[in-house]
């Protein structure tokens, strides 16, 4: 034992190391590009804002029904953000947001984050009911506890929406993501369309429903000792799931699914507001009949300082 | 000769001191029994009695992204100045009918006035942050006021008998017309009127941050 120990040690530290590279380097990138932006937010429109959201996710391991691991998680973000008009009527909007997730019964899913985020919006017209397109890009890091997991990403999106009557507001488009991480388990990419509508029942009171499709890989886990490998398309080789512990292994395959997401938000203040949300996860490994689902609550809460 | 001695003496008598007196006071409130604020009572004068309406210069600012006041009255043919007194670029325009108008992006205060020479509701909105929202209420008396938070205005400087009341409100169901009330002043004590009219939920897009999610 001790000499699996005596040569288990170099190998953390590699990847340790390895890690706060990594870390070092993307928020140091992320952190000079706020720099860059930060001085302009002083003069243009800029904001900055702090978010707290306790979750529950009843699915954290991404298994297959008799075998799921929960957790409540409680989530933490700063965000620096700048709003430039490049004309009558397109923006470019930059945020530049700081995360710290922390889940209480698997710490290995525990991570800090740093992202930029970038969009541009086009109205077509005057007024809160103009047709509106626009895009965005998310460029981030996050260092999870359990080291496997820490990753680059990557989502973008091309949208449009409208705004009808004071009420209804829709907004439809595509999006993708990819992650590159340490270990390739968790390096996904999936793609598909998605579609917003919010629905204001009073000047403070907003409902609103999201649904997204998306197709590509994803990573999930099983209990080596109970419903093991749900067949399909592994896309990298399986691994020990050391967050999860036991006999979970984490896997990659081919995958489709869908996201519906329904919610309240209620507005406190011009500058604040609080969240209600409940997201359903249903994705089902391509060729199979497994499906792993995910019922997440949320309760978030934003301030803008 | 003496018909025009005799009408200038009228004209003086009507227009005299004591001839303009009266006064109203008005209380509005909803259909709830809330007092309302913002809420335009103008006041008509009945008969041949008119007195003419006076434009004036005004101006309603951009300030931490609102329009200030929220609510403007003005009297028909007055120009509007709109100073941004922000340090952002402000749009601002208006689709309603009594006075189309558009202010691109622009900082300061934009040289030339906007004339708003048709009486009606003007609705301003502010192409950049969809939340500003403002009204300019253009009137053709020259009687008129604005409530405060308890829902009270009042009209001085009119002629004793009998006037026509009307008050409008940004969220009022129906027309001004339809509040109408006849009041008959008196020169000594006050003249109350009260109004309570049926007032929409209050709606516009919204301004706080989206908890919950990553949007701007």
């Amino acid at each position: 034992m001790g000499v699996i120990m005596k040569k288990s040690i170099p190998v953390v530290d590699v990847l340790s190391h390895k890690h706060m590279y990594s870390t070092t380097v993307a928020v140091a990138v992320l952190t000079a590009a706020s720099l860059l932006i930060a001085p302009e937010a002083t003069y243009a429109d800029g904001s900055r804002s702090f978010g707290i959201e306790i979750t529950s996710d009843d699915n954290l391991s991404r298994s297959q029904p008799t075998e799921e691991l929960s957790s409540p998680g409680l989530v933490g973000t700063y965000s620096i953000g700048n709003r430039r008009q490049l004309s009558d009527t397109s923006s470019l909007n930059s945020v530049y947001q700081f995360g710290a997730a922390y889940y209480s019964s698997y710490t290995g899913y525990s991570n800090v984050s740093a992202e930029a985020q970038f969009g541009y919006l086009n109205k077509t017209g005057l007024g809160p009911n103009a047709l509106r397109w626009g895009g965005n890009a998310n460029l981030g890091y996050a260092f999870y506890s359990d080291g496997n997991r820490s990753n680059f990403y990557f989502t973008g999106d091309l949208s449009i929406s409208k705004r009808f009557g004071d009420a209804v507001d829709f907004n439809a488009g595509y999006a993708f993501d990819t992650a590159s991480a340490s270990n390739a388990v968790y390096s996904i990419t999936g793609h598909g369309p998605k579609v917003v509508v919010d629905f204001s029942i009073s000047d403070q009171w907003l409902l609103y429903g999201s649904w997204k499709s998306r197709t590509g890989d994803s990573w999930m886990t099983a209990d080596w000792s109970g419903l093991g490998d749900p067949g399909g398309t592994d896309k990298a080789p399986w691994i020990s799931d050391s967050t999860f512990g036991g006999a979970y292994r984490a896997y990659r395959k081919e995958s489709s699914g869908t996201e519906t997401k329904i919610g309240a938000n209620f507005v406190l203040s011009d500058k604040s507001s609080i969240d209600f949300g409940y997201l359903k996860r249903s994705i089902q490994v391509t060729g199979t009949t497994a499906w792993y689902y995910n019922n997440i609550y949320s309760i978030s809460y934003v301030q803008n300082l | 000769m003496r018909h025009f001695i005799f009408s200038s003496v009228v004209a003086v008598c009507l227009l005299s001191p004591t001839a303009f007196a009266a006064s109203v006071s008005a209380l509005v409130k909803d259909h709830k029994g809330k007092p309302l604020k913002d809420a335009v009572v103008t006041v008509y004068l009945s008969g041949n009695q008119k007195t003419k309406v006076q434009p004036a210069k005004t101006a309603i600012d951009q300030i931490d992204k609102e329009f200030v006041p929220h609510v403007l009255v003005v009297a028909k043919g007055s120009p509007v100045y709109f100073p941004n007194k922000d340090d952002i670029r402000h749009h601002v325009y208006s689709f309603s009918k009594p006075k189309k108008f558009e202010l691109p992006l622009y900082k300061g205060t934009p040289a030339k006035p906007v004339v708003f020479d048709k009486s009606g509701v003007v609705k301003l909105g502010c192409n950049i942050h969809d939340w500003m929202l403002g009204y300019i209420y253009v009137v053709d008396t020259a009687h008129y006021g604005i409530t405060d938070k308890a829902g009270k205005s009042q009209v001085s400087g009119l002629p004793v008998g009998d006037v026509k009341v009307m008050v409008w409100h940004p969220r009022m169901k129906g027309v001004p017309e339809k509040t109408e009330k006849q009041v008959k002043l008196s020169a000594s004590g006050v003249n109350s009127v009260e109004f309570q009219i049926k007032a929409r939920k209050a709606f516009r897009a919204r301004r706080a941050p989206r908890a919950g999610g990553r949007k701007y």
